[in-house]
């Protein structure tokens, strides 16, 4: 999944890359609001998170403009203030939720895991298709009650196809979503990742989990449940 | 200038328009007095001179009639003034010899007796005199004497004393007359300068009075500054007022950014140690033990600085004589608060029932209305199980106290909300601990943050109270219900 984060401490900054990459996120860093609102317009981010008291253009003033181009990837605002007003402000701006400097980096990534699984249309953590069940917030994926051992790559490209099962995904938009702004783009990486995936989930042929639609890309096949209570 | 303590217990000196009133009513009768006593005595004197000269003229008069022959004053039967022709008239003439032998004397004075004409004063040709005599029943007269030598034609000179008297009666009526007009004239000029003075005093004092309305709606927040409609007299004290409170609002927003900036400052350093050692703690390369100790001293150092930042600014506010405050609509607080809460707890599905009346307002900040709101509705949100209910009540206050701000015309009303969730609710024995009164953020239990004990503060810096009830106003929920009252809104 693939994150902007705008934060202009260069140490809470890198701190925050480290912390989100190991959390399976594609960061892109930025230091102040002007970088920030260039990649968030440039970039198909799936979250971003934005710190409100940023250098160049303020945290709120790069929502509003992001929201007025119709961008509506959702934002957590950091704020140091932690005043309702502020909190306001920054929601009504088109923010989705707040955290209060500072936080514990387990806060920080449910709330991520929340809004991310919310933008998706999904009420709960756990995504239930028939016998596959993916737990975005243990990031823990099963077929049939048995856990399986998958890369960051593949749960990831498995969690992107599960969030929009209603759609076919391009490689370029799975490229795009799972790695950063650094990677280079080689079509042959999906390829394998779902190749790998299809065994993984389906080692006997049975369930064929992910179509292939020449020239279109890919999508979920099996039926969404709801999920356990 | 104050007066004596014994004054201002009879007369009403703590007022501009009593010091008038009480001045004038010194003042104008002594004025009044002292004038009429001037032009009475001044019209007198104008009276007695008149008289006098009256009384010459007739001398000059008689003078002009008068024959002597043989040493013997041959006068006119009847004289061309008819009072000396007429009995008891009031005018009368004498002529004397220089011994004070009476050789003629008028028509009119042929009545009199016991005339004790002062002749003892010596008789000198050319002197004139003027005195009053006394006649009959002690009737004043007043006389005018004139002595010369006649000679006659056979060259005798004969010394005669001419003498007119006249009754001061008429002068004495004239006199009075004069002075009861005059006396009734002034009193009634006395009484129309106090009315016309009181008149121009409350047409001088409006804008005084206008100024203290406008200092009276500065309160209420009717309006935001004072006006600039004042008299150049008073101009300049409501410019400078007016400079005072834009300096004030400005020092209280440099007050606000500069806590913002302290909280920004000092919160993100906080924010990189956290993550620090949260990715520290994910490499394993510290101690899980030390590291949870570091957290809950940042956890403490936090809720110090949010706690104490917060307090330093509701004690801003709360300082300020005038406070800039907006009339806020309750029920449109809610639904903002509702909307983005929505957004927060999406998971939850929150259903908000505002029920507050749209006519409710809040008289204050709207960043402490925010404050106190903001907390109580995530409190609703966070502990509650998806059902949020938001009600208002206005009440009207007691009377005030004699004397207190009479000039408020409005009557005061207190401003209820109600926060129910329909959450577990709070144990007895927390209650009293979270609506403490400046409790200290630092000693908060866990999962208990400063929010509520800001909305305390703030809900007390307005004079008003929090209390946390068995959810009377709905019933239908079990959870939580807070109750804030805000005195003095509108």
């Amino acid at each position: 999944m693939r994150l902007l984060l705008v934060e202009d401490e260069p140490q809470l900054r890198e701190n925050l890359h480290k912390f989100l990459s190991k959390s399976d996120y594609s960061v892109d860093s930025a230091a102040d609001g002007k970088e920030g609102l260039f990649l968030g317009t440039e970039h198909p981010y799936d979250i971003a998170i934005i710190d409100i008291g940023l250098p160049e253009i303020n945290g709120i003033e790069v929502i509003k403009r992001l929201r007025k181009k119709e961008i509506s990837f959702p934002i957590l605002i950091l704020t140091a203030r932690g005043n309702w007003q502020d909190k306001v402000e920054g929601l009504e701006a088109g923010a989705d939720d707040y955290l209060v400097k500072p936080f514990h980096n387990e806060e920080l990534r449910a709330r991520l895991n929340a809004l991310a699984r919310r933008s998706k249309g999904h009420a709960s953590p756990e995504l239930n298709y028939e016998n596959l069940i993916i737990n975005t917030a243990s990031k823990v994926v099963s077929v049939d009650g048995n856990s399986l051992t998958l890369t960051q790559y593949e749960y990831n490209t498995l969690e992107y196809l599960a969030l929009n099962y209603d759609r076919v995904i391009s490689k370029t938009e799975l490229t795009e979503h799972l790695y950063d702004q650094d990677f280079d783009l080689d079509s042959n990486v999906i390829e394998v990742l779902i190749g790998r995936l299809r065994k993984k989930i389906d080692p006997n042929s049975t369930l064929k989990p992910i179509t292939t639609l020449r020239g279109q890309g890919y999508k979920l096949s099996l039926q969404k449940m709801p999920a356990h209570q | 200038m104050s007066a004596p303590s014994y004054l201002k217990r009879f007369l009403p000196l703590n007022s501009l328009v009593g010091r008038f009133v009480f001045a004038s009513l010194v003042l104008l009768p002594l004025f009044i007095f002292l004038s009429g006593t001037l032009l009475s005595n001044a019209f007198e004197h104008s009276q007695i001179k008149a008289e006098k000269e009256k009384l010459q003229a007739q001398l000059y008069l008689l003078l002009s009639l008068t024959e002597v022959e043989n040493e013997n004053v041959l006068m006119p039967e009847a004289l061309t003034e008819p009072r000396f022709n007429q009995q008891d008239s009031g005018l009368y003439g004498f002529i004397y010899d220089d011994k004070g032998k009476e050789l003629w004397r008028s028509t009119s004075a042929r009545l009199l007796n016991n005339l004790n004409f002062n002749l003892t004063i010596d008789f000198e040709i050319g002197n004139k005199n003027t005195s009053t005599i006394t006649v009959n029943n002690n009737q004043k007269l007043n006389s005018f004497s004139y002595d010369i030598e006649w000679i006659d034609e056979k060259k005798n000179i004969l010394p005669l004393r001419f003498v007119i008297t006249s009754d001061n009666k008429a002068l004495k009526a004239e006199l009075k007359g004069y002075q009861k007009r005059l006396w009734q004239w002034l009193s009634l000029m006395g009484l129309l300068l106090i009315v016309a003075q009181m008149l121009i005093m409350r047409w001088g004092l409006q804008p005084l009075k206008h100024l203290s309305t406008q200092l009276n709606e500065l309160q209420e927040n009717e309006i935001q500054q004072l006006s600039d409609d004042y008299p150049k007299e008073i101009q300049p004290v409501t410019e400078s007022f007016n400079e005072i409170l834009a300096y004030e609002k400005k020092q209280r927003e440099r007050y606000r950014n500069t806590m913002s900036d302290l909280a920004h400052s000092l919160k993100t350093p906080l924010a990189v140690i956290q993550s620090e050692i949260d990715n520290r703690i994910e490499r394993q390369t510290e101690n899980a033990k030390q590291s949870s100790s570091i957290h809950d001293q940042i956890d403490r150092i936090n809720q110090i600085i949010s706690h104490q930042l917060k307090r330093a600014v509701i004690r801003v506010n709360q300082n300020t004589a005038l406070s800039h405050t907006n009339k806020i609509s309750v029920h449109t607080m809610v639904n903002r608060l509702s909307k983005i809460l929505n957004k927060v707890y999406a998971d939850k599905n929150m259903i908000f029932k505002n029920q507050v009346d749209k006519e409710f307002s809040f008289f204050g900040d709207e960043a402490d209305l925010l404050e106190v709101m903001g907390n109580l509705l995530d409190n609703a949100c966070k502990y509650g199980k998806g059902s949020v209910t938001v009600s208002g009540n206005i009440q009207q206050e007691g009377t005030h106290k004699k004397g207190e701000k009479k000039q408020r015309k409005k009557n005061k009303t207190s401003l209820s909300i109600c926060i129910s969730d329909n959450g577990p609710g709070i144990p007895d024995a927390l209650k009293k601990t979270l609506l403490a009164r400046g409790s200290r953020g630092d000693t908060a239990q866990a999962g208990q943050g400063i929010g509520l004990s800001v909305a305390v503060d703030i809900i007390s810096s307005y004079g008003g109270g929090l209390e946390l009830t068995n959810n009377a106003l709905a019933p239908h929920l079990s959870g939580a219900c807070f109750c804030i009252t805000f005195p003095n809104m509108g």
